[in-house]
């Protein structure tokens, strides 16, 4: 017998004939409109020490981004973060950066914290000094609960959770921060497209568009959960991550030819429609990935 | 460490350093204030009885969510491993350490690899061990066990750790905790840099997703887990919950109880190594099911209550026994209330004798137990067991059938209080041996000013007008 069937047989034979104890019901959360979501949200962050800004303008940002950038040498950026976010500063590896910038799958009021995906790349959440983390004001959930039902299973090996800068008191119990992790959190708001900066800015051209998804957890109007994982080295194909785990390609002249024919006067009324359409004009034989197709273009501000 | 010798540690200790008591109980102290403000601004009272049903259900079917874990573990890429006691942990490391041809490891806090002795055995086979945690890192340089299960360096003042720095890491002797602080984090990044394995416990483990769930403060978890080729977690198999939306009060509740947090400043859900796509992470991660006596404890139904433990240590900070202390005396990886009711359930009550006496039965520990153990309960439980194996000293028997002679005859009891409120000095006196050995390291004994069946005939009236 191997240890995993001596351990298993203990614990049968420990409940034999022990009734099973009921599981509860999950407790359903307080509800929280966006107002009192947002205002919890930044009472707990800055009670744990961190610094929020609610930011309405690109112009806003930029000038949030140029206040952590002042003073300091060099930068690192997560993938997902937008050109239009990402630092001016001269980038560096992590070991070295002196302020990294990331941005949040979601946010949680209730308990003041960023979700961060290990597809940013973790060491430079972790070992810059100061960390400004980006979070679209539509990505911010009241809950803990609702936040983990909408990132459960996003296909990444980790998620992390920070709800303030690294502290410790550990020291004579004095509060020191910045002890392993981050001592300061720069939290930026962005109220001014929840959809996407330069996704839904036409003028910037598509693959371009699409390389800004990268990072971002969409919802098909099935209510399926997919983070956008990026464009393949050619640019050919967009991957997406499903909740389950699954990774789907979706070629990318199936989104050019949506577009093309929502620029030429379409306007279909859900996925199957558009589906139908890409799938006529492209001569393919069934309707091409029409739900992951749809919320690709709704974060692209088509549909 | 016998455990036996706790009541001789502990008045050592109090006698020759009271610094100690006093650091540990300014500390305690602190968190159970915090801890009280933070239940009071939360549905605590219904997340506590959510939380121990939750737990109730995982224990009555711990089989099968143990199965279900590995599998969902598995298909993560998860390597599993299944562990009764610290040889079968030894030995999956052991493996580990020679296919990495592992030189140096990091590890994040972990009160069960302090019961596995995961350090002894690294350092023998020639791996450098650091802990991570600052505490874990200050008690790691002085050479000691963990004092407390959130805060194992509470009984070092903060003379005692600049001498400490100033001795090992070279820093100023008046440095700040800042400075402190600021050294010990440049000596362990380095470290972090080049470490190949980082071994972590769980706080939690998710049977629905496998996916494995760590709180801390510091950040030093995370990068344990991130950077490394290696991560090992250790997870005790009750250590476990059913499913993903559970973790939504589960992370609230640990880090209100604990510290009074709204949740822990670093929280890290692991699904598995580096994925495709993925730039860091580690190359493989493993998870170790350890039992290590907790089967045991789980066949005996009313023992098994302590299996719903989440180590928030919040029953020691309300715990006036162990705030006289701090965890050391105990001589068990675990100490105060909770450490006195697993001691036994893990060990036994014969090798965990004399440890559930060391309370008072006040119940403050059970009144904050975010998962509502009923520790005064289960004192109760192995003191009335340990007598019934004849475990009790000659002087205590003594003392107890004294007691109840006395107890059961109304009038010579009475008799007896009344002396003793006529007398109040004698039980202060010094030349009663028992006295003596009794005051020597506390207040005196004063009697109440009236007796307890005078005043119970009031709250009873009282209740029932
Ligand atoms: S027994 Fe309860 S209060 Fe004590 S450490 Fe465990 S969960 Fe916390």
């Amino acid at each position: 017998m191997s240890a995993r069937d001596r351990v298993l047989y203990r614990v049968r034979r420990a409940l034999t004939g022990r009734p099973e104890a009921a599981l509860p019901a999950v407790i359903a959360p307080e509800e929280r409109d966006p107002e009192e979501a947002f205002a919890l949200f930044r009472t707990r962050l800055e009670a744990a020490g961190a610094r929020v800004a609610r930011l309405d303008s690109l112009e806003e940002a930029r000038g949030f981004l140029a206040e952590a950038e002042s003073g300091l040498q060099s930068a690192w950026a997560g993938a997902g973060v937008p050109e239009a976010l990402r630092p001016r500063l001269p980038l560096a590896e992590p070991e070295r950066a002196r302020l990294g910038v990331s941005l949040a799958l979601a946010g949680v009021a209730e308990t003041g914290s960023v979700v961060l995906t290990a597809r940013e790349g973790r060491r430079g959440q972790l070992l810059v000094p100061r960390h400004l983390v980006w979070l679209f004001a539509g990505d911010l959930f009241g809950s803990l609960l609702e936040a983990l039902r909408r990132l459960r299973g996003g296909g990444v090996s980790a998620l992390a959770l920070h709800s303030g800068p690294s502290k410790s008191a550990d020291i004579g119990q004095i509060m020191v921060k910045g002890v392993h992790g981050p001592g300061e959190l720069w939290v930026g708001v962005l109220t001014f497209d929840s959809v996407g900066l330069e996704a839904s800015d036409r003028s910037v051209n598509l693959e371009e568009r699409l390389k800004g998804l990268t990072g971002r957890v969409l919802t098909t109007k099935e209510n399926q959960t997919l983070t956008v994982v990026g464009l393949s080295k050619p640019g050919n194909t967009l991957y997406l991550a499903l909740a389950n785990g699954k990774k789907e390609g979706l070629p990318v002249k199936y989104v050019k030819k949506a577009v093309e024919l929502i620029e030429a006067g379409i306007s279909p009324q859900g996925p199957k429609e558009l589906g139908e359409a890409v799938a006529k004009a492209l001569g393919l034989k069934g309707p091409p990935k029409a739900g992951y197709l749809w919320a690709i273009l709704h974060a692209l501000g088509y549909v | 460490m016998a455990l036996r010798d706790y009541p001789r540690r502990a008045a050592e200790l109090i006698e020759q350093r009271p610094e100690v008591r006093e650091s540990v109980t300014r500390a305690a102290l602190h968190f159970d204030r915090n801890r009280a403000r933070a239940y009071a601004e939360a549905p605590a009272e219904a997340w506590r009885t959510y939380a121990k049903g939750v737990k109730d259900h995982l224990l009555s079917r711990l089989a099968d969510y143990l199965e279900a874990a590995e599998a969902r573990l598995t298909e993560n890429g998860v390597r599993v491993h299944w562990a009764e006691g610290p040889e079968d942990v030894h030995r999956v490391l052991g493996e580990i350490v020679r296919a990495h041809g592992v030189r140096r490891a990091v590890k994040a806090k972990s009160m069960l690899s302090e019961e596995l002795g995961v350090n002894a055995f690294l350092e023998a086979q020639g791996v450098e061990v650091y802990e991570t945690d600052l505490g874990e890192f200050i008690i790691q340089l002085a050479g000691e066990p963990p004092s407390h299960i959130v805060g194992p360096a509470i009984h070092k003042s903060l003379a005692e750790i600049r001498r400490l720095f100033a001795e090992r890491l070279g820093t100023p002797p008046d440095a700040s905790p800042e400075a402190l602080a600021a050294a010990a984090r440049a000596f362990l990044r380095e470290k972090f840099l080049t470490a190949e394995l980082g071994i972590s416990g769980a706080n939690f483990l998710v049977a629905e997703t496998g996916t494995v769930v760590l709180v801390e403060n510091e950040g030093n978890i995370r990068l344990s887990t991130s950077l490394p080729r290696v991560h090992v977690a250790l997870v005790g198999i009750e250590k476990l919950l059913p499913r993903f939306e559970d973790l939504a009060v589960f992370l609230q509740l640990l880090a209100r109880a604990a510290t009074g947090q709204p949740i822990g400043t670093f929280v890290s859900l692991i699904d598995g190594p580096r994925r495709e796509g993925e730039t860091d992470g580690p190359e493989e991660v493993h998870v170790v099911l350890v039992d290590n006596g907790r089967t045991a404890a789980l066949a005996d139904l009313e023992a098994s209550e302590v299996l719903r433990c989440i180590r928030c240590g919040a029953c020691l900070n309300a715990c006036p026994v162990y705030r006289q202390t701090g965890g050391h005396p105990f001589g068990f990886v675990y100490s105060g209330p909770i450490g006195e009711v697993l001691a036994p359930a893990l060990l036994g009550p014969g090798e965990a004798y004399p440890l559930y006496h060391a309370s008072t039965l006040c119940g403050a520990c059970a009144e904050v137990c975010p998962v509502k153990i009923p520790i005064p309960k289960l004192l109760l439980t192995w003191r009335h067991r340990a007598a019934e194996e004849g475990l009790l000293l000659p002087m205590e028997k003594a003392m107890v059938r004294a007691y109840a002679e006395a107890v059961v005859r109304p009038r010579a009891y009475r008799l007896a209080s009344k002396a003793m409120r006529a007398f109040p000095g004698a039980l202060e006196s010094e030349r009663l041996p028992l006295v003596r050995a009794w005051t020597r390291l506390r207040s005196g004994l004063r009697p109440s000013p009236r007796p307890f069946h005078e005043l119970w005939e009031e709250i009873k009236d009282e209740r029932e007008g």
